[in-house]
């Protein structure tokens, strides 16, 4: 029996795998809803620009096969590579970005400086320097999670209950405890929780170093579909785009950590807005229609945790921590997780985004672009 | 001059059901990007709308999640979008609003209607926020059981004159993370900690599902009740939909002004209280029972089918259940209870109308309808207890379903009635105006098995669009009865910043 822990992007996808290899002994356990968490808190993106190499060698395979599995689900999740693009105003991002351009071309992953932004995004009052990357884009968020969920519905279940511990006996795992007192055997735990992973390993003694940093998001009131790819201001690190249904939609983190209520900001969405209107044109008397806030789920290194640690108990592993890029590799980290749990397979991936690293400063995976 | 406003998706002509900022179509923006009120301030306008070309059919939403046609769609969707999707081009007119905070508020009246003046009436340190003018009753028929009306509508405009001081005209926006946001003409207030917060933003009638539900012609009885207030002309063939003391109340109001009305509901849904019943019994209005419905017209409506006949019908008003505007309460803290049966979804309270220690619901947020009542409820929310009695006795004799949700109360007609949606008068129709998704859509998500609105709202985008679900999220609750419903986001309209 394996259980899953959070039925998010992560916790399905791994369920979707679990799928495909015909595995039938699955259960999937949340707390709240399906795609409570960040899952339904981002604001669908897909990128291969990292800073990392080891993060650009994974979207390497992570965003194609995204896109393969956006295909093949039964809802669309309209997966469309829009591009980012970057405001070069400041003149370190402008240094910043020369370098990175140089890396990611040899990785075949690289986009193209435009002196005036606004004669190719005539939208934009910003007319000097900027980096487009026409390889990244965006997707529906709902549309890919529910896509995964109707997949596997029909075989796997739900519970929709809290884990209050993973039940270990003789350095093995036995399976967990819910809030309602429910007891579930498996010798199989994955937590993919996201921001509320260190909770549950909190009850093995398990210190996993996932902070949760809180962002504010919204959307606006629609208007004509014009902004493609996503703009990322770098003089403010204010990040903003359209969804295809045409509303503006835009965020910012705060400094603020731990599992805040999911209040928004307004602070937040007053300085978001503002700055959206002074860089586009057309859009001075848009109005605020939504707006929510979720986390970035940030680890010492801002890169993710997959695997397990060999200090574990047998039969634990984990797969969060991915700071602000997991949906996007949510189909293929599931793919990783369900070889490894089931066909023991190391992906030599595993092994670098392993839990352990944290205890040696050179093996962290530094990842500092973080949107 | 209320303007007939293209929809998002399916470009049918649409015209607004209700004039509360935040609902469908009460506001346009023009070629220009100006914001226009499109609210109509004259029954004639809704009587007497333009013929236009025939509207293009509803299409399914669930064509674009095809798999054979999913790369196709996808490397068009950008352009698609840019084109098919009927949205202005630009928001002209900025705002440029600043923000005043306040550290601390002693109490805090949402809502100026007959409840948050009774709550006004009897506190010092109170404000009280309303975006409409207070004192809506005077739309109402001016005759409320058990008391002279005259004398009422008196303390209730002596109460804003006399408190006018403490009585701001704003929106409510909701809660932030910073705080409680209110704007007003020139600002925005973000009010730090309020000490005492009491919920009045009273209840709104929401639209039955019924074929044709999406044709001009079909308005709230709120709206009715303003339009027909300053209108002298004769008028006939209007057809009420709806079991509830206020269809009747619209009816009444309508015999006074020469309005003929006939009122029919969904049989097993009659909740008219004995008082209003023989009221409309001596006016010769004709209540009739019906199973099924369907709107009927080309590109407005010009007629009802109901029990196998058809009926000309002028205008259609509904108002088959006062649902509270939920969407407020939740979305400061969102406890709340689904009466089964009325299906309506109710923030909890108790018999004083306490959520919490600071934290009251009165008046048409407790889903009542008679006015007086909610008035007494507003002083319930200032300790004035002295007066639960007689709103006991009220809400038993007018409105007794209510008092399922207090007690063991056994009312023998709530058991007894059926357990079908109140809203459900024909399989069609449209369920979310905004962003075009049809009661066809809806039922094939239910198909796929989900059993939420939350669910549905994520395989459907019901709830997503301009009105964030102020009429949908209620219909779909009730279709499914489902006990929750979406999250209520701030801002609870939408705001220029």
């Amino acid at each position: 029996m394996i259980i899953i822990i959070g039925a998010g992007a992560h916790g399905l996808s791994i369920a979707y795998h679990l799928m495909l290899k015909e595995k039938d002994d699955v259960i999937i356990i949340e707390a709240n809803r399906i795609n409570y968490g960040s899952s339904s808190r981002n604001i669908g993106r897909f990128r291969y620009s990292f800073i990392n190499d080891y993060n650009i060698q994974f979207a390497k395979k992570a965003i194609p096969y995204l896109e393969q599995v956006s295909n093949k689900i039964p809802l669309n999740p309209f997966f469309s590579k829009t591009g980012y693009l970057w405001l070069l105003n400041t003149s370190e991002s402008l240094e910043q970005f020369k370098k990175l351009h140089q890396k990611w071309k040899e990785y075949n992953v690289e986009g193209y400086f435009i002196d005036k932004c606004n004669e190719e995004f005539n939208y934009l009052n910003y007319n000097e320097e900027c980096y487009f990357n026409p390889n990244n884009g965006s997707l529906h968020h709902d549309y890919f999670v529910y896509g995964l969920y109707e997949v596997i519905k029909e075989k796997y279940k739900i519970i929709f209950d809290e884990v209050t511990k993973i039940i270990v006996n003789n350095g093995k795992v036995k399976g967990v405890q819910l809030r309602s007192g429910k007891t579930i055997e498996a010798n199989n735990v994955v937590v993919a929780a996201g921001a509320w992973s260190p909770i549950i390993m909190r009850s093995l003694g398990i210190d996993l170093p996932i902070i949760p940093l809180k962002v504010t998001a919204f959307v606006t009131e629609p208007l004509k579909y014009m902004i493609k790819p996503l703009i990322i201001d770098s003089k403010t690190g204010v990040y903003y785009s359209q969804t295809l249904k045409g509303e503006i939609i835009g965020g910012l983190e705060e400094n603020l950590e731990g599992l805040q209520p999911f209040t928004s900001s307004f602070n937040i969405i007053y300085k978001v807005i503002k700055r959206a209107k002074e860089l586009t044109k057309g859009i001075a008397g848009i109005g605020i229609l939504r707006s929510w806030s979720g986390y970035y789920e940030m680890t010492p290194d801002h890169s993710h945790i997959m695997g397990y640690s060999n200090e574990w108990p047998e039969g634990l592993y984990v797969d969060a921590g991915y700071s602000g890029h997991g949906f996007m590799f949510s189909a293929y980290a599931g793919k990783l997780m369900a070889d490894l749990i089931v066909d023991n397979i190391m992906d030599p991936f595993i092994s670098i985004y392993s839990p352990d690293r944290f205890k040696d400063e050179t093996k962290w995976v530094k990842e500092y672009l973080v949107i | 001059m209320t303007l007939l406003v293209k929809s998002k998706r399916h470009h049918r002509l649409r015209f607004p059901k209700d004039c509360e900022p935040g609902l469908p179509y009460t506001e346009i923006i023009d070629e220009k990007g100006f914001r226009k009120d499109n609210c109509p301030k004259d029954l004639d306008e809704i009587i007497s709308l333009p013929t236009f070309e025939r509207n293009p059919s509803p299409y399914s939403e669930w064509l674009l999640h095809n798999r054979n046609l999913r790369i196709i769609i996808n490397t068009f969707m950008p352009f698609i979008s840019s084109k098919v999707l009927n949205l202005p081009s630009l928001y002209s007119n900025g705002s440029s609003k600043e923000i005043d905070t306040i550290n601390e508020l002693d109490t805090l009246i949402i809502g100026g209607g007959s409840a948050g003046l009774g709550a006004l009436s009897e506190t010092e340190n109170s404000l009280l926020v309303t975006m409409e003018s207070p004192g809506d009753v005077i739309y109402d028929y001016p005759e409320v059981p058990g008391i002279d009306f005259d004398q009422f509508l008196t303390t209730i405009k002596n109460t804003i004159k006399e408190k006018g001081n403490r009585i701001i005209q704003g929106k409510y926006l909701g809660k932030f993370e910073e705080g409680i946001l209110l704007e007003t003409k020139d600002k925005f207030l973000l009010i730090k900690k309020i000490n005492k917060i009491i919920f009045t933003a009273g209840a709104r009638y929401i639209p039955p599902i019924i074929e044709g539900n999406d044709l001009p012609g079909i308005i709230s009885r709120n709206l009715f009740n303003k339009l027909i207030y300053n209108y002298e002309k004769k008028l006939d063939k209007v057809i009420i939909i709806g079991g509830s003391n206020d269809a009747l109340k619209s009816a009444l109001l309508s015999s006074k002004k020469g309005i003929k009305t006939k009122v029919i509901y969904k049989k097993g849904f009659e909740l008219f209280s004995k008082f209003y019943k023989e009221k409309a019994e001596e006016e010769g209005i004709e209540m009739i029972p019906i199973t099924s419905a369907k709107l009927i017209g080309k590109t407005h409506v010009e007629g009802i089918e109901y029990n196998g006949f058809f009926e000309q019908a002028k205008l259609v008003v509904y108002s088959i259940i006062k649902q509270p505007r939920l969407e407020i309460p939740a979305n400061y803290d969102d406890d709340y209870v689904f009466l089964d049966k009325v299906d309506i979804y109710v923030p909890k309270h108790d018999i004083y109308g306490r959520y919490s220690e600071n934290i009251y619901i009165e008046g048409g947020l407790r889903g009542i309808s008679d006015h007086y009542t909610s008035y007494l409820t507003g002083k319930l929310a200032a300790d004035k207890i002295e007066y639960l009695d007689e709103i006991n006795d009220r809400i038993k004799s007018e409105e007794p379903y209510l008092l399922e949700l207090y007690s063991n109360y056994k009312n023998s007609t709530y058991y007894n009635m059926p357990t079908d949606s109140p809203y459900l008068y024909s399989e069609g129709g449209y369920i979310c105006e905004c962003e075009d998704v049809t009661y066809n859509d809806v039922a094939s998500a239910i198909k796929l098995g989900y059993k939420t609105v939350e669910e549905i709202k994520r395989v459907s985008g019901i709830c997503t669009g301009e009105c964030q679900g102020k009429y949908c999220a209620y219909l779909v609750g009730s279709l499914i009865k489902s006990k929750r419903l979406i999250t209520f986001r701030s801002p609870l309209i939408p705001t220029v910043i």
